[in-house]
């Protein structure tokens, strides 16, 4: 699989917290307490994590069916949490992403970025997939944004 | 950090390439006698790689990031014997004779206090393996 080659989709969600980034990059790197702040998160087995590279086992409840996510992220050097999806969820052949952290006047942004190649052909599939996806983004977002508030 | 460098006398893709195509390694580097590539998308890899070692066959895993014809970041989860930690980088430069690949490492080992001659062998591993693919890239070796 080359994705030079491929045709991939495209997402992005923004939110604005109130507290500093660097909290907040510590909730997002800590995924084995997802499922304590994300209802759809059934388990998380970290298999390695370095501080700056990570890669984690996630059963996840979506689109209606438990789903086994393996995911590899990478911490960069502005502070930027990448990653890729060696196996993404059923319905994609191929997931990345990255949440993007930056500071501002109360507090900090935070950017979701995904780019992955749905398994579905049809238009109508893929914009209700779509509409799906971001409103899951939305939603963790949220979560997050009351488990730092708590 | 440890590192080593050279130059190539070949174009900048053909070097890139034969770094980052982990499964031609095996007809590249002799003491490599297995690569299993369990995810590839062009830009990200999972991979297991078996080596010959004088104490024997070791065996490590790891993940590695693609900037294309820039870098490669290498992060092994499962590092050799020896490494608590195995983190590393090819960067390739256009020059005027060719390409210049450097190759870095940051480790740390399990028994720090040998750190010294360990070091020693590891830039000598990254620098024969250096010249090994430039043997192979400008002689077809």
């Amino acid at each position: 699989m080359d994705i030079d080659k491929m045709r991939f989709e495209h997402l992005m969600v923004e939110r604005d917290f109130a507290c500093a980034a660097s909290t907040l990059r510590c909730v997002f790197w800590n995924i084995g307490q997802w499922k304590d702040i994300w209802c759809p998160v059934d388990t998380v087995y970290v298999n390695y994590d370095d501080g700056c590279h990570q890669e984690f086992e996630m059963r996840v409840q979506w689109s209606g069916r438990q789903q086994h996510v393996r995911t590899v992220r990478l911490l960069t050097e502005a502070g930027d949490i990448l990653f890729f999806c060696p196996t993404p969820p059923f319905n994609l052949v191929y997931q990345s992403g990255l949440w993007a952290f930056q500071d501002c006047a109360n507090g900090c942004r935070v950017r979701a970025e995904r780019w992955f190649i749905p398994r579905m052909q049809k238009n109508q599939e893929m914009d209700r997939f779509k509409n799906e996806f971001k409103q899951r983004l939305i939603e963790l977002l949220l979560r997050i944004s009351d488990s730092v508030v708590e | 950090m440890i590192e080593s460098s050279i130059i190539i006398k070949s174009d900048l893709q053909s070097v890139f390439d034969a770094f980052y195509h982990l499964p031609h390694w095996v007809n590249v580097l002799h003491d490599v006698i297995d690569v299993d590539l369990q995810y590839d998308d062009g830009t990200h890899q999972v991979f297991t790689m078996t080596v010959v070692r004088p104490s024997g066959m070791e065996t490590v895993r790891g993940i590695r990031i693609a900037d294309k014809h820039v870098s490669i970041t290498l992060c092994q989860t499962t590092p050799p014997p020896g490494f608590l930690k195995m983190h590393g980088y090819w960067y390739f430069t256009p020059a005027a004779e060719g390409v210049f690949v450097r190759a870095v490492r940051d480790v740390k080992w399990v028994e720090p206090e040998a750190t010294g001659k360990r070091e020693g062998n590891l830039r000598d591993c990254l620098t024969r393996n250096l010249i090994t693919f430039k043997e192979h890239l400008e002689n077809g070796h």
